[in-house]
């Protein structure tokens, strides 16, 4: 796997979403698995590297407001806990990056 | 391998997909949830104002400042008084905008439209209420250029222009959960929250009570313990008697054999006659209890107000303290604001969110605060239809009438029809189908009432008296207005309007078919109840009955609560000739208890007379009475006694009052329950009454005198206890294991609520919490009339609604402590130092 892969998805995740929407992770993860589907395992990348931008967007939520009393108390509402809704927010992401390039990339090496 | 891995990630994109953009059932979409910049996430960042903002809000005659203080209140310098209204209903928006929502709804009967068809019977019980539909008529024929109609579109106009600002970013985090969007301000939404107050504070089914034990006990005996006049007499207005309180101890009438009397309707049975809806259950008790529950058992809630002259403070000014009881929720229902317009206007305190004034506060010359007067301001009259299935007439004086209808469509999440209902109404009122039969209303909350106009006079007065003309007008609902001034004077009244009935009074149900019974018109402002420099130099209201029944007996309403909170503010007062700032706030939690002063006594000289003499009973007995002697009689966090007062109290109401258990019937699966429950002051009288026919406990063999009833309820409570708690003294036997406040989110989501908070306090305290803690004190304030008048306050709960602040609840350990914290009153914005200052926000009309 290549690092440089996952911090590109990363960087395009966390603009996507601070730019436009959340929508736009499985769109940059299906891109990515566009662009690198004769690699190895594209959506092992663009799910790390949606993990990582979306990680660093919690991050700055964290210190720019309350990200913790956000967690504790949605978790609570979630019935997942607070580590839980952070884990929730970071899969949500993932998943959707990841099976997306998985889903892309294969679809273009069938159609090759 | 490589397919079957693609299929996976294709099902997951798809569910992923899914939940994100619709959800699945309960949960809601999570994309809107879960973005870290746009989801609620974003409610964490956008919680606290930011330092400096502006915003445009189209209609405003001139800039408004606001300056947001170190405690979240704005302070809203305008021009005029429709420009500070119109930034009011900005900045409450900005807070509150979820809850003034909700509530208007519940109002309107539309909560299935936006929390889904689970509150579609609710939707349907509000609306046959006529709340809505009354303030929606109101509206209509109203004055447009009237204060109140320009309060209430001056209000609109700030909510909806905070509404045009709200983006994702700022949605409430309610609105994600729910998948829904804040819909418009309606000026006349101000109304229905002015309606909504109405019913809490005056909606009572006492007629249905009282028409329960008649079945039961007769008319005669209901009378006595249902009565007009409570048995115990503390008045608010200072009455010819020297001392106060006045027990009466007059002999209490026998009850008759079942089923001779029902006052209202004859021969309806009394299981029917509980298909009326009634107030929420108040008595089941965290700890739970031993005793059965009914509607209308007095719960222990209530308000409580009270001032004292120069004479009588310790610093020589006027005191007045505040401290009304509500439904504690979260976000809190009240909302923290200082108006000030130069030279007109300069008021601090409590709003309600969605209503266009100051409704409890101060200002630079008077303070003033509320507690409900419990008038009977509603009655039922039994009405005769031309078709009790599909009705369009009914009879009054042998001619029939025509009803007015109003066709009520109920909707869905998505807009799809629920159901449909025709509501009818007759010259009196909503008339009511869901009953045992069909009963009109007639009630003063839904007759036109100026709340807006009112509160903005009261925020104008400079003087007593002009608070007391100010005040006049007021309708809905009768409230004990108490207000001091800087001169030093202080006056009580309770204001309201207080029908005149051709035929008799409100006490129980009236008949429909004759004219006779209808209200003729309102007491004259000259007769209300009125407390005006009182020589003894302190006024106190705690929901109590308003006059000496022995000075005025005139018909006020029934079953009045026990006056054990005005008895002890009373004492408190009586006993203090210079009272602080400081002893009203410690009188606000007082853990000291009347009610236990008067029954404990009776609980211990019972045992002392029959201690062991009787089998089974004695070392049950004897211990409890112990423990009873060495109680301090103080509801403190950590008493380890008040558990078992409680339980003999419940064990005592079931022995005396086990003639209003119905008879079992085969068919019954569980125990009746009593059809009503009088006040234990009419406890306290039974006990005490020289005949004590009350007392025997008729499902024993055996006639019990009241000491007898008295020492087995004390042994049975004992044991009870030890049962549930272990040995005495034990952690379990604390009193805050076992009561505490529950302020639940609007939602009940408990993540979102403050639950099993600690709280000094139990039944007939001044700081009294009620049977599932969901009742208590909703504002305090203390307020001192010096030259520069100052105030004292807290709430349970936070300025912000939004629950990802930590401003949500931040003053929620301060209430449970008794403590208050200084309001900030300053003059001009300057006036206010740096730290001092959270938040500012200008505020412009658009060209």
């Amino acid at each position: 796997m290549k690092w440089r892969g996952v911090v590109i998805v990363a960087v395009a995740a966390a603009l996507g979403t601070v730019l436009l929407d959340w929508w736009t992770v499985p769109v940059v993860g299906a891109v990515w698995g566009l662009l690198a589907h004769r690699r190895g395992r594209p959506g092992r990348a663009a799910f790390l590297g949606a993990t990582l931008g979306w990680a660093a967007l919690l991050v700055w939520n964290m210190v720019v407001g309350d990200g913790w009393l956000v967690a504790t108390r949605l978790g609570g509402v979630f019935g997942v806990g607070g580590v839980g809704f952070v884990a929730l927010t970071l899969g949500f992401g993932s998943v959707l990056a990841g099976s997306a390039a998985t889903v892309v990339a294969s679809g273009k090496r069938l159609l090759r | 391998m490589r397919s079957a891995w693609t299929l996976l990630a294709a099902g997951g994109l798809t569910a992923a997909l899914l939940a994100g953009v619709r959800g699945y059932g309960p949960i809601p979409p999570l994309g809107g949830i879960l973005d870290p910049v746009r989801g609620a996430w974003a409610n964490g960042r956008e919680g606290d104002h930011p330092p400096d903002a502006a915003a445009t809000v189209s209609g405003l005659g001139d800039s408004v400042r606001v300056v947001y203080d170190v405690r979240g209140v704005p302070h809203i310098f305008g021009r005029s008084y429709d420009d500070v209204i119109r930034a009011l209903g900005f900045v409450v928006a900005r807070d509150r905008l979820f809850q003034m929502e909700m509530q208007t709804r519940v109002t309107a009967g539309t909560l299935s439209e936006m929390l889904g068809e689970g509150l579609l019977e609710v939707d349907r019980e509000q609306r046959a209420l006529g709340l809505a539909w009354s303030a929606d008529r109101e509206w209509r024929e109203q004055d447009w250029e009237s204060p109140q109609a320009r309060s209430a579109t001056a209000f609109a106009g700030g909510v909806n222009a905070w509404i045009d600002r709200v983006d994702r970013r700022t949605l409430p985090v309610e609105y994600r959960l729910l998948d829904a969007w804040p819909r418009r301000w309606e000026p006349v939404h101000s109304l229905y929250l002015a309606r909504r107050m109405g019913y809490t504070l005056t909606y009572s089914t006492g007629e249905f009570r009282r028409a329960r034990a008649a079945e039961l006990i007769g008319r005669e005996a209901t009378d006595a313990l249902f009565g007009r006049h409570s048995p115990i007499q503390e008045p608010i207005q200072p009455g010819p008697r020297k001392t106060y309180p006045w027990f009466d101890t007059t002999p209490l009438p026998p009850p008759a054999p079942p089923g001779r009397d029902a006052p209202g309707f004859q021969g309806v049975p009394a299981v029917r006659a509980t298909r009326f809806p009634g107030p929420p259950d108040e008595s089941v008790w965290v700890a739970g209890r031993s005793g059965a529950t009914d509607e209308g058992h007095e719960g222990g809630i209530g308000s409580n107000n009270w001032a004292v002259a120069p004479a009588r403070s310790g610093s020589g000014h006027a005191l007045l303290a505040g401290d009304p009881h509500l439904d504690l929720s979260l976000p809190s229902i009240w909302y923290e604001a200082h108006l000030v317009v130069e030279g007109e206007l300069d008021v601090y305190g409590v709003t309600i969110p969605g209503f266009p004034g100051i409704v409890i506060g101060f200002t630079r010359d008077i303070a003033w605060s509320l507690t409900n007067t419990g008038a009977d301001v509603l009655d039922y009259y039994l009405e005769t239809l031309d078709d009790n299935e599909r009705p369009a007439r009914y009879r009054v004086d042998g001619v029939w009438r025509e009803l007015e209808t109003s066709v009520q469509e109920y909707r869905d999440r998505r807009g799809a029809v629920l159901a449909v209902d025709t509501l009818y109404y007759t010259h009196r009122g909503p008339l009511r189908r869901d009953t045992f039969a069909p009963l009109s209303m007639r009630w003063t909350n839904l007759d036109e009432g100026t709340p807006a106009t009112v509160f903005g006079q009261i925020a104008r007065a400079r003087s007593v008296s002009e608070f007391l003309e100010a005040a006049e007008s007021w309708g809905p609902s009768a409230q004990n207005m108490i207000v001091a001034d800087r001169a030093g004077h202080i006056a009580i009244r309770s204001t309201g309007r207080y029908p005149y009935r051709g035929q008799g009074d409100g006490a129980d149900l009236l008949d429909g078919t004759v004219s006779a019974g209808d209200w003729t018109g309102y007491w004259p402002i000259e007769r209300y109840p009125m407390g005006l420099r009182p020589a003894q130099g302190y006024l106190a209201s705690a929901n109590q009955e308003p006059m000496d029944s022995l000075d005025d007996a005139t018909y006020l309403g029934t079953d009045w609560p026990s006056p054990w909170r005005a008895m002890r503010i009373n004492r408190l007062l009586r006993d203090n000739a210079a009272v602080t700032v400081d002893d009203f706030r410690r009188f606000q939690t007082d853990p000291g208890n009347e009610r236990a002063e008067l029954f404990v006594p009776l609980f211990i000289d019972a045992a002392a007379a029959l201690g062991g003499a009787h089998a089974g009973e004695g070392t049950d007995l004897e211990r409890g009475a112990a423990l009873l002697r060495a109680w301090d009689r103080r509801y403190t966090r950590d008493n380890t006694v008040a558990v078992l007062f409680e339980l003999a109290m419940d064990e005592l109401e079931s022995r005396v009052w086990d003639e209003l258990l119905p008879p079992m019937q085969p068919d019954m699966t569980h125990p009746p329950t009593r059809v009503a429950t009088p006040g234990e002051a009419v406890l306290w009288r039974a006990l005490n009454d020289s005949a004590g026919i009350w007392c025997d406990d008729r499902r024993t063999l055996m006639v019990e005198p009241c000491r007898m009833i008295v020492a087995q309820s004390l042994a049975a409570a004992y044991r009870s206890a030890v049962a549930r708690f272990g040995e005495p003294g034990g952690e379990r036997w604390r009193w805050d294991r076992n009561r505490y406040a529950n302020i639940w989110h609007l939602l009940r989501q408990p993540a979102l609520s403050a639950l099993h908070l600690p709280v000094q306090g139990g039944p007939g305290n001044l700081n009294p919490s009620s049977g599932g803690g969901t009742h208590g004190s909703s504002w305090r304030m203390v307020v001192e009339l010096r030259d520069d008048v100052r105030a004292w306050v807290t709430y349970p709960g936070g300025q912000s609604g939004n629950p990802m602040t930590r401003r949500y609840d931040d003053r929620i350990g301060q209430w449970g402590a008794g403590e208050l914290e200084a309001a900030l009153f300053p003059r001009t914005i300057d006036e206010l130092a740096a730290n001092q200052v959270m938040a500012r926000l200008d505020l412009a009309g658009s060209r």
